[in-house]
């Protein structure tokens, strides 16, 4: 058993019996079981927070690379090449790393949507198990992580390019930002505390993982069938030990939400479907309110330590929504505005002998649609900054006086291929000016854990996973172990 | 083209073009995983993983003993089903099903994760709720009138039996009871019964339909009698068996599977089921989500193409009990009176009714303008994905996975050039590109008379459309050749291939795995056309996979 689930575990069985024995001082449930957290948080310090932000479908690299040079790059500037997708974060550069230098496994197009976070290779459906970066902090601290998805697979189904965050199977995000604020700050007015559910539900859990092993033992040497009747098991085991429930708020009252109250209002009462797409939630002309609704939420979850870890999957890889409304009264690129096929797929020039190899279109791409993807892809970090950044990095850290709760927070944005349009899993240089690396940055020190304000570029590919056993350390996780990983990328830990 | 890549990728052009056998065959699953999409030059919206069904089979095979994992759709239809009185009052939070490689919901492989454990538990205990809320006295009429343990009891053996789909043995009735008497100390009755049912609901018993048998002398698995109705019932209408259909299994009489099969596939449900069959298969509810930027209308006219493909179906495949020829070469449709204008078609006598395309106006389900439609770029035709639909769906070969850093397909150019030669200077004068396109590209110039919006075109922007080729074969001769999308869908619909292709898929979709020639026992009548699509179905039910099963 790896290193870090016999942590966990430990972590639940400590909290389960302060739990019980706070019960049996009369506490009522939750009080109890802020009573267990704070046993095992009491030794640690403030609580570090981790947001992982995920930008479909690449880059375009001349709208994207960061101006640095070479002999120093903690000197760079974010906001000075074409259309600038990082521009936005240029008044954070002192709390931002930008990573180049990076594969993910694999190496096949469409691959890097089910592998790139997990670092491992192979058939997402047989291969186990595959757990993804947040959900392996999540873990390592024994927490829930708040998974969130506007519009983040296809209406019809839930296929490879919805499915980016794994626990063992693949999650689905929550795509009602309604829910999750609900289920984190609780409904307004809160029902009323039923009598003694939380203990029958324990005690249904244990009815239910007698029956799976009740059934396992009619299997004989049916190993496959047993095998998945042990996944359900340690899934209801987890449940029972407490590693899926959501934080406490550490916030007096329900924090101010008025995107989400927006989707609310809008929404109107519609629930998702997840079989079909005939609601709100998956409707493309509510995409952006939904995506500022979730950021909205994600930040005040951090906050109030609410959610210690969160992940959000704005559209699944090869979404085609219109992203017209990024750069209103702007011509329309040759293929339209569809965020995959029009903008990301950028089709070369049609007239025979055109050539745009230049710092400003490498490879011959309509450099008019390069702009308008580089545009959208800009929008994506203006939203993160207006609905997030700006927000933690105003507020004083509850948990940490003295300290904003960007200081203690981790960001990291990333996408699941480099060039748009070349679907790179790793680096590659054609042009020396336009480079096309990984997309892959963070924000924010961790607590002061991570070394920032640096351009990490390495000529030689590393594992991305290597840069993720660098964010567990940093966030504290230091057993955390991915498949490819070979080693963390000291350079940025202090 | 120079490019200095800082690692060694590990996919080649060559590696990633080497597709599977055209014209049929046994093909097997390529080295790697990972999902493709029709290559990045040339679009691409579908990402399934290469795999590929057996479609040459000389003799009818047996499958694994499995534990299958009830989906989402077969979770609500059970619970509605048993607790109809609860309708509306309860919310499902079940995520949505992971699709198989080979694109449907509903694979036997499918494990519970922490996050579906966790909505079961939540959706059940929304059920549990319901259930002893406002109508707890009509589903347990002693709950009214003698609420205690012999009226726990009761409910445990009632609707027990319809969750498990068997009787519940004595030490399962033992333990369920045990857990109603510490409920009860701890609450009531109402709270106790409601974790009950939480606890039926949520039980492995209910949400794993047992496809298990037992070992006979001979080596393999006989599933019981029990166990077949779970499979009827849901193979045919996604649901649990009826207290009927149990009855009949309780009572040793062996259950006639074919004519139950037909009986459930006439119901609403079992309707809906085959419905959903070509939802998976053909792909096509995806256009009601796509751009066209070009075409001013397609907006308002998307979403009825999904309603259109789905009536023309009803009435080809379930009314009129068609097989896979009429599916191919039928010359009608059913539009909505808008999209009719928008084709070009005559108007329907009300939305959806039926309508004659009209000659050269195109033929069965490949015309449809959701399938043409979805398989396009945002401005213009695409060859290659329409190819690659006949390819891999039709023809059972393995969809190479393009590779990265493919160079990007050139612009369309208007009166200049028409798509299939902007197509053929790229991808066949390219040998690398070739290697793969020469497999799929070819077939997909048959449907060069319809745009990126599912319409017809009598000519590519004043330029003659030439749709003539052929179906190639990996050894580069011709299955056969075709001159329109008419010639090339009655080409498809007398291919032996086509037919075992097809069936491979429904068996898929019946058995939830794609193992070889589970279904093959009928296959020849589908291919000879003297078995309809909807009776093939029903026929699996009398194929030995249907009732017994291998050692392991």
């Amino acid at each position: 058993m790896p290193q870090h689930v016999r942590l966990i575990r430990a972590t639940g069985r400590l909290e389960r019996r302060m739990f019980l024995k706070a019960l049996a001082l009369g506490l009522t449930v939750p009080a109890a079981i802020r009573l267990a957290r704070t046993a095992t948080a009491a030794t640690t310090p403030a609580p570090k927070r981790f947001f992982l932000f995920y930008m479909p479908h690449g880059i375009a690299p001349e709208h994207y690379n960061p101006q640095v040079s070479d002999s120093d790059r903690t000197s760079f500037a974010l906001d000075k090449s074409n259309v600038s997708i990082l521009g936005p974060l240029q008044k954070y550069n002192s709390s931002v790393n930008v990573y180049q230098g990076f594969k993910y496994p694999g190496g096949a197009t469409h691959t890097g949507i089910v592998s790139c976070l997990s670092g491992l290779d192979g058939d997402p459906e047989t291969v186990r198990p595959r757990t993804s970066l947040e959900h392996v902090i999540a873990h390592g601290l024994g927490v829930k992580p708040l998974i969130l998805g506007a519009c983040s697979h296809m209406a019809t189904n839930f296929d490879d390019n919805g499915k980016l965050f794994w626990d063992g199977t693949a999650v689905e995000p929550q795509k009602s930002p309604v829910f999750a604020a609900d289920s984190l700050f609780g409904a307004s007015p809160a029902p009323a505390p039923q009598n003694n559910d939380a203990e029958l539900r324990m005690d249904l859990l244990t009815l239910t993982a007698s029956e799976i092993q009740a059934l396992q033992g009619t299997l004989g040497d049916l190993t496959s069938e047993k095998t998945k009747l042990q996944r359900h098991l340690e899934a209801i085991q987890g449940i029972q030990s407490g590693s899926n429930s959501s934080g406490q708020s550490s916030c007096t009252g329900k924090p101010s939400l008025p995107t989400v109250e927006k989707v609310r209002a809008a929404s109107a009462g519609q629930v998702v479907d997840s079989s079909g797409g005939n609601d709100y939630f998956y409707q493309e002309a509510n995409f952006p309110l939904l995506m500022q609704a979730q950021l909205e939420l994600v930040a005040q979850a951090l906050i109030c330590n609410a959610a210690q870890v969160a992940a959000l999957m704005p559209m699944y890889a090869t979404c085609d929504f219109n992203f017209s409304f990024t750069q209103p009264g702007a011509s329309a690129p040759p293929a339209g505005w569809a965020h995959h096929a029009g903008l990301s797929h950028t089709q070369g020039q049609a007239a025979a002998g055109a050539q745009y190899n230049s710092p400003l279109s490498a490879n011959n791409f309509d450099p008019n649609t390069r702009a308008a993807f580089g545009g959208a892809q800009r929008w994506f970090a203006d939203q993160l900054d207006k609905y997030l950044l700006q927000v933690l990095a105003a507020t004083d850290d509850p948990s940490a006086p003295g300290t904003k709760v960007l200081d203690n927070t981790l960001i990291y944005w990333m996408s699941e291929i480099g060039d748009g349009q070349d679907h790179n899993t790793g680096s590659v240089v054609e042009y020396p000016q336009v480079p096309a690396y990984l997309p892959l940055v963070t924000i924010g020190k961790a607590g002061g854990a991570l070394k920032t304000g640096q351009v990490v570029r390495f000529d030689t590919d590393r594992p991305a996973a290597d840069l993720y056993l660098s964010l567990c350390k940093a966030m504290g996780v230091g057993t955390a172990t991915f498949p490819d990983a070979v080693a963390p990328v000291t350079e940025v830990l202090t | 083209m120079k490019r200095l890549l800082l690692s060694v990728l590990p996919v080649t052009l060559l590696w990633a073009c080497q597709a599977g056998n055209t014209g049929g065959g046994t093909n097997t699953r390529p080295m790697g995983g990972g999902a493709g999409s029709s290559g990045a030059g040339s679009g691409g919206a579908t990402s399934a993983p290469p795999v590929a069904l057996t479609t040459s089979c000389a003799q009818t095979a047996l499958g694994k003993p499995v534990l299958r994992l009830l989906n989402r759709t077969e979770f609500g239809r059970t619970i509605t089903d048993i607790f109809p009185q609860i309708s509306g009052a309860w919310t499902s939070t079940l995520p949505a099903d992971p699709v198989s490689a080979l694109g449907f919901d509903n694979d036997s492989a499918t494990v519970v994760g922490p996050q579906l454990a966790q909505a079961l538990l939540d959706t059940a205990s929304s059920v549990g709720a319901a259930v002893t809320g406002n109508a707890f006295a009509t589903i347990l009429p002693c709950s009214a009138s003698a609420a205690d343990r012999s009226c726990a009891t009761q409910f445990v053996t009632q609707y027990g039996r319809r969750f498990f789909r068997r009787a519940l043995t004595q030490a399962e009735q033992d333990r369920y009871l045990a857990f109603f008497d510490s409920a009860l100390a701890k609450s009531d009755f109402k709270t106790a019964l409601k974790w009950l049912t939480v606890g039926l609901i949520q039980s492995p018993n209910s949400v794993y339909r047992s496809e298990i048998g037992i070992v006979g002398s001979d080596g393999s698995r006989s599933l019981s009698q029990l166990e077949v109705a779970s499979e009827l019932s849901y193979t045919y209408t996604d649901s649990a068996p009826s207290d009927a259909l149990l009855t009949q299994a309780e009572s040793g009489t062996p259950l006639d599977v074919t004519a139950q099969a037909k009986a459930l596939l006439e119901t609403d449900a079992g309707k809906a089921t085959l419905q959903h069959f070509f939802e998976s298969y053909l792909d096509y509810p995806r256009v009601a989500s796509i751009e066209r930027a070009g075409i001013d209308q397609f907006a308002a006219v998307r979403s009825a193409m999904v309603e259109e493909t789905h009536s023309f179906i009803d009435q080809v495949v379930l009314q009129n009990h068609g097989g896979l020829k009429e599916l191919l070469t039928a010359s009608t449709t059913n539009p909505s009176q808008a999209l009719a204008t928008y084709y070009g078609f005559p108007a329907p006598s009300a939305d959806y009714a039926q309508v004659e395309r009209g000659a050269g106006r195109g033929l069965g389900v490949l015309a449809q303008g959701s399938v043409l439609a979805s398989r396009a770029q945002p401005n213009g035709s695409s060859p290659t994905q329409r190819g690659l639909l006949v390819f891999s769906r039709l023809l059972c070969n393995t969809k190479p996975s393009p590779p990265p850093n493919v160079p990007p397909i050139s612009a369309p150019a208007p009166g200049s050039e028409t798509t299939r030669q902007r197509y053929e200077d790229q991808h066949a004068k390219s040998p690398v590109c070739n290697s793969c396109h020469k497999l799929f590209d070819p077939i997909g110039f048959g449907f060069e008379h319809f745009d990126e919006g599912g319409r017809y075109r009598e000519t590519e922007s004043g330029l003659a459309i030439n749709t003539v080729s052929d179906v190639p074969k990996a050894d580069g001769s011709a299955l056969f050749q075709f001159s329109d999308q008419e010639s090339l869908a009655q080409g498809l619909a007398q291919e032996p291939v086509v037919s075992q292709c097809f069936a491979a898929y429904l068996a898929t979709y019946a058995f939830g795995t794609g193992d070889s020639c589970l279904g093959a026992t009928h296959v020849p009548e589908l291919s000879a056309g003297t078995l309809g699509i909807v009776d093939y179905y029903a026929a699996l039910a009398s194929e030995p996979h249907f009732t017994r099963r291998a050692a392991q």
